[in-house]
């Protein structure tokens, strides 16, 4: 759709002074007149299909839709099926992949990318975002049912383990747990985990390997 | 064992374990999720994008810079930036919205302008810093420069300047600037004049 945004590399200079306020220096405003030739245009569609995800979230801070289509298309399915683990209502699930991108739309200005990946951007997003559907269900329940007003937040989170995930699963810590959705839903590193969890990297390591010998165990007793 | 067929990194499992973990017991966590998370038909990419085709939702990531620049909050500037209440300028080819900002500097007034494509925007300068955030679509000032959707221009007070909007399609910025701009020209300025901007 909009494929002249690789002409606005100098532009950008003047969008990321102004953003801090100060004037642009005459020095940094390279002209740079758009050259719409035809062979500009049918190269840059042609390469518009090799994007990385980080500039994908940077065209979309300037308003590109056409962006936020390819990373819908790219992650779509991978956000589809966390929030179908969590909310187990396709219908619902598929709403909510669209929130995520909706949202991921509106504040794309806040990607940061020293704090992760594109992707584990979005997870977090559809994982706050499942939190909230989840906690709507809850509190909906509990108005009609009771009106102690219990539904805290720690209690969905309990719940959404408890209701949905698979039993194998209730047979590992929930700190074990968490290792094994980072790892798999974000695709983190255990320098990562560690990291994130605030936990050293030999206490990812031995959970992950008690996790795994819990499932293990688990499997046995099954077959 | 970087992954399965889906892309799914598992690299964490190969750092916890000093050999390689038991392929059986990876392609058991692997299924264990699979079996959980069952794949779902997303949503067609052209319903996303059908959402955010029209303003204001189309200029969504601009919310956070505009709520900035003009100090207001995100759900006024939701409403600034919707397709109604453009009023026509004099200055063919051009509409705008100006917005009520009492945090903006006295003298300084918040427009959302609407340029046709290929409008010519006359000479003028500025008493005090113009700035113009653009929403979509893009111009060439008259040293040269291509401003487009995203830039910030940033233009210092008594800088004198014009700028011809790109032939294929509307622009649409956000300016803070002067309330009563200084054309350049003597017949722009007594029609300003006349007409109060």
């Amino acid at each position: 759709m909009n494929f002249h945004l690789g002409t606005r590399q100098h532009s950008a200079v003047s969008a990321e002074t102004g953003h801090f306020g100060r004037p642009l220096p005459l020095s940094l405003m390279t002209h740079a007149p758009r050259a719409p030739s035809f062979f500009s245009v049918r190269f840059r569609a042609t390469a518009s299909t090799m994007w990385t995800d980080e500039e994908l979230v940077e065209k979309m801070t300037r308003g590109d839709q056409a962006a936020l289509g390819q990373l819908y298309e790219r992650y779509a399915a991978d956000i589809g099926r966390l929030t179908v683990s969590l909310l187990k209502d396709a219908a619902l699930a598929a709403d909510t992949v669209q929130d995520v991108f909706l949202e991921a739309w509106h504040r794309a200005d806040q990607f940061d990318r020293t704090r992760g990946t594109v992707r584990a951007w979005l997870i977090v997003k559809a994982r706050s975002r499942c939190l909230d559907r989840l906690r709507a269900r809850t509190n909906k329940k509990e108005v009609s049912l009771t009106d102690t007003g219990r539904g805290k937040i720690g209690s969905v989170e309990q719940s959404i383990d408890a209701m949905h995930l698979p039993e194998a699963l209730m047979h590992v810590s929930p700190e074990e747990r968490d290792i094994l959705l980072l790892g798999y839903f974000e695709g983190l590193t255990c320098e990562e985990m560690s990291q994130r969890l605030g936990i050293p990297v030999g206490t990812v390591k031995s959970r992950t390997r008690s996790a795994m010998e819990k499932l293990r165990n688990f499997w046995e007793t099954q077959s | 064992m970087n992954a399965n067929d889906k892309g799914v990194s598992l690299s964490f499992l190969e750092e916890a374990y000093e050999d390689t973990p038991e392929p059986a017991l990876v392609q058991g966590l692997l299924q264990t999720f699979e079996s959980n998370a069952q794949s779902i038909q997303a949503k067609p990419v052209a319903e996303l994008l059908s959402r955010v085709s029209s303003a204001p939702q189309k200029y969504a990531p601009f919310f956070g810079r505009v709520s900035q620049m003009l100090q207001l909050d995100e759900q006024e500037v939701e409403k600034l930036l919707s397709d109604d209440g453009f009023k026509r300028s004099p200055l063919a080819g051009i509409s705008y919205k100006t917005c009520n900002s009492p945090a903006l500097t006295k003298g300084l007034a918040g427009t959302v302008v609407r340029f046709q494509p290929k409008t010519r925007y006359p000479r003028h300068n500025h008493a005090h810093q113009e700035r113009l955030l653009i929403l979509e679509g893009g111009y060439t000032d008259d040293s040269g420069t291509h401003y487009g959707a995203g830039d910030l221009h940033v233009m210092d007070p008594g800088q004198e300047h014009d700028f011809v909007i790109d032939p294929d399609g509307p622009c649409v910025a956000v300016a803070v600037a002067d309330e009563k701009l200084q054309f350049s020209s003597p017949f722009l300025r007594i029609l300003a004049r006349l007409i109060g901007r």
